[in-house]
């Protein structure tokens, strides 16, 4: 059926469109803009922004800081921290468990824990969003299924846009099936444009931005 | 060219008219604070970079779908072609029937809506469930959706209670925040268990055969992410040629949709997932679904309805929409875009009053982030209208009625003589309207017209006659 349709549905767009043109046709280059922003306006604007969706944020200044930063958001909250080696000073953490590897135990975690904690491959300054790129050690539910995500993103990796992001690393969804841009909390305004949070993803984004990482990245 | 009778209802519910003029009275100011010239200086240029990037593509759109369907195929992705809703339809039941789901979750999708997919595929043994709470609300209520984004626009939480209470059989709950708890709770076990999960897809970026979500909520997220299998259905036009495009188009939907910069979340899905990742879908299809659009891409003039990226502000905005409502147009789709696309999907002479419900404002195409020029498009389809009726010859009495005009028009005197005999009938003073002439003015065929319309009396001396007295030497006063 599907090949039948194939060879229908070709062959009525190359009627429709009666192509004179070459091929492949010729296009302009992308409109991709990359701005030079210093990096601390960087941070201000992505800290900004962020705030302005809902969410929060809190800086790190070492590294070191990230575990003490981590440990006082949490507050004694049950956690789940992404299997990664970005991650590794957050082992330890009184009620945060490790995210297990093996998937129907990754999806019972998910869903009995208050927060869960990821790496945030990049992050977009100019709408305050981070961006999730799904990898083993890195599953799509941990920043879905608990009601709050806290995620941690080291400076060098805070782009001014997508754009600059694009023009930076062009084939950044070679290596993942799924690639998210993830802008403030779960939201609807479904019922009478009333502003509700935490629909079906986390009420509450937390983004602990560390600067200058140890983690080769 | 008579209206259904529901438009009378509509307008005669002042909470309704309330409700709708409310909603998208604040959907447009929203819209309107996101694209000042501060926020987002070259907004304008990237409606424009929008329009030809969708006319490009749209003239290479066998490249494209070739393009895409080999980069999903490289991702371990299957694209399923389908030429309109029962290929759609006779897909899924094989995948159901294969895969032995039980239960189907859908983020919201209006190409979906447009082929009544949930009709087909739901029986006593499968079942469909929508995610998005607005789409939820209304699939409770068995109505479609009001407003291209917010599709339960019209009900209020009052409704929203008596429909929870009724139809999950709890106890009775009038605050948003806890309704939306209520859905929550009832679909995230929907989603933990379902066996497929439905999407649509806003874009699909052919280079890197990867299909894009935008939305707010995380149902699509999960819709996509949670079940062992996802089937993105993507009508033909939502391809974009690269990936690197998408900012153009991201920038300008959501700020056009509900005023924000970015919505919560941007899926960029190419494929299953990969080998050693712990979630995501195992199976991975995207449909091209055609269902009327190549017919549409042959003609160059109206071949931009195809550029529609689906944000909703032309509803917002369109005041013919803002009276009569989502319901009252005949399809999925609602407001001008629903005007251009229903009748070319579904053929002309299927609703011919459509193309005609707009005052020609020109308001839609101001506010149209890929600058499709929706009033010229409706003038056509109007004309098309016209060309078939006469074909058929079911507006034989109308063209009576013009002919007769033109030959009044073309005969001085007896135009001057009907004019005198028409203000004839009509009362004298502030009372000298049509409505209040003769009854059986509005039993003719007269009457129609009048029901929602009315005339002044005509001055006491026509214009001829004040030009005959000025010839003539009289006051030579002509006003």
């Amino acid at each position: 059926m599907s090949n039948e349709s194939r060879a229908a549905i070709l062959e009525n767009v190359r009627r429709a469109i009666a192509r004179t043109g070459p091929l492949p046709p010729d296009l302009a280059p992308p409109r991709l803009f990359a701005r030079e922003m210093p990096a601390h306006e960087r941070v201000a604007l992505f800290v900004s922004r962020l705030e302005a969706t809902g969410g929060t944020a809190a800086i790190a200044k070492h590294p070191a800081a990230v575990r003490e930063s981590v440990t006082q958001f949490l507050a004694g909250r049950a956690a789940v921290c992404a299997h990664d080696t970005r991650l590794r000073d957050l082992t330890g953490i009184p009620n945060t468990v490790t995210a297990e590897l093996e998937p129907d135990r990754l999806r019972a975690q998910c869903t009995s824990v208050e927060v869960g904690i990821t790496a945030a491959d990049y992050g977009l300054a100019d709408t305050g969003s981070i961006v999730v790129i799904a990898a083993p050690e890195q599953p799509r539910l941990l920043s879905l299924l608990p009601p709050v995500h806290l995620a941690i993103l080291a400076m060098p990796r805070l782009f001014v846009g997508l754009d600059d992001l694009l023009l930076a690393e062009p084939s950044v969804l070679d290596r993942s099936s799924s690639m998210v841009l993830i802008t403030g909390s779960s939201r609807t305004a479904d019922i009478e444009q009333i502003l509700v949070r935490g629909v079906h993803g986390p009420g509450h984004l937390h983004v602990l931005l560390v600067d200058d990482s140890h983690v080769t990245l | 060219m008579k209206a259904p009778s529901t438009f009378d209802q509509t307008l005669a519910d002042a909470r309704l008219q309330q409700a709708v003029y409310a909603a998208t009275g604040r959907l447009g100011e929203k819209r309107r604070n996101s694209i000042s010239p501060e926020t987002i200086p070259d907004f304008q240029d990237l409606r424009q970079a929008a329009h030809e990037l969708k006319k490009h593509t749209l003239e290479n759109l066998d490249y494209y779908l070739e393009l895409a369907e080999s980069r999903i195929t490289e991702h371990g992705g299957k694209v399923i072609w389908a030429r309109d809703g029962n290929d759609v339809i006779g897909f899924l039941k094989g995948l159901i029937q294969r895969s032995g789901a039980r239960l189907l979750v859908k983020s919201k999708s209006m190409t979906t809506e447009e082929i009544h997919l949930n009709d087909h595929i739901e029986s006593g043994a499968v079942e469909v469930v929508e995610t998005d709470l607005g789409e939820y609300i209304i699939q409770l209520a068995r109505q479609r959706p009001y407003h291209i984004v917010a599709p339960a626009l019209h009900m209020t939480r009052y409704e929203v209670a008596d429909l929870f209470t009724e139809k999950l059989h709890i106890e009775r709950q009038e605050v948003p925040e806890q309704q939306t708890m209520i859905a929550r709770a009832v679909l995230r076990e929907k989603f933990l268990s379902a066996g497929i999960g439905i999407t649509g897809a806003n874009f699909v970026a052919a280079d890197a055969g990867a299909v894009v979500l935008v939305e707010n909520e995380g149902n699509a997220r999960l819709t996509s992410s949670a079940p062992k299998v996802h089937v993105a259905i993507a009508g033909i036009e939502k391809l974009i040629p690269r990936l690197a495009d998408l900012g153009v188009f991201l920038k300008l939907l959501g700020r056009s949709a509900t005023g924000q910069p970015l919505t919560v979340y941007t899926s960029i899905l190419s494929g299953p997932r990969r080998s050693a990742e712990l979630d995501g879908p195992e199976e991975f299809y995207v449909v091209f679904l055609d269902n009327g659009r190549s017919r549409l891409l042959a003609d160059v003039e109206k071949r931009q309805s195809l550029y529609c990226i689906r944000c909703g502000a032309c509803l917002n905005h369109c005041p013919v929409y803002r009276k009569i409502g989502g319901h009252n147009y005949p399809g999925a789709y609602s407001g001008p875009i629903g005007a251009i696309l229903q009748p070319q999907y579904a053929g002309i002479l299927h609703d011919p009053w459509l193309p005609s419900a707009s005052s020609l404002c020109g308001a839609c195409a101001e506010v149209c982030p890929v600058k499709i020029d929706i009033p010229k498009v409706l003038l056509s389809l109007r004309a098309e209208v016209v060309e078939q009726e006469t074909q058929k010859g079911s507006n034989r009495l109308e063209k009576l009625g013009f002919q007769l005009w033109a030959w009044l028009m073309r005969h001085p005197k007896l135009f001057e003589m009907a004019g005198a005999a028409g203000s004839g009938i009509l009362p004298e003073g502030n009372e000298g309207f049509l409505q209040n002439g003769p009854f059986w003015l509005k039993q003719s065929p007269a009457g129609a017209w009048l029901r929602d319309r009315d005339l002044p009396r005509p001055a006491a001396e026509s214009f001829r006659q004040l030009w005959r007295k000025r010839e003539s030497g009289g006051t030579g006063n002509v006003e």
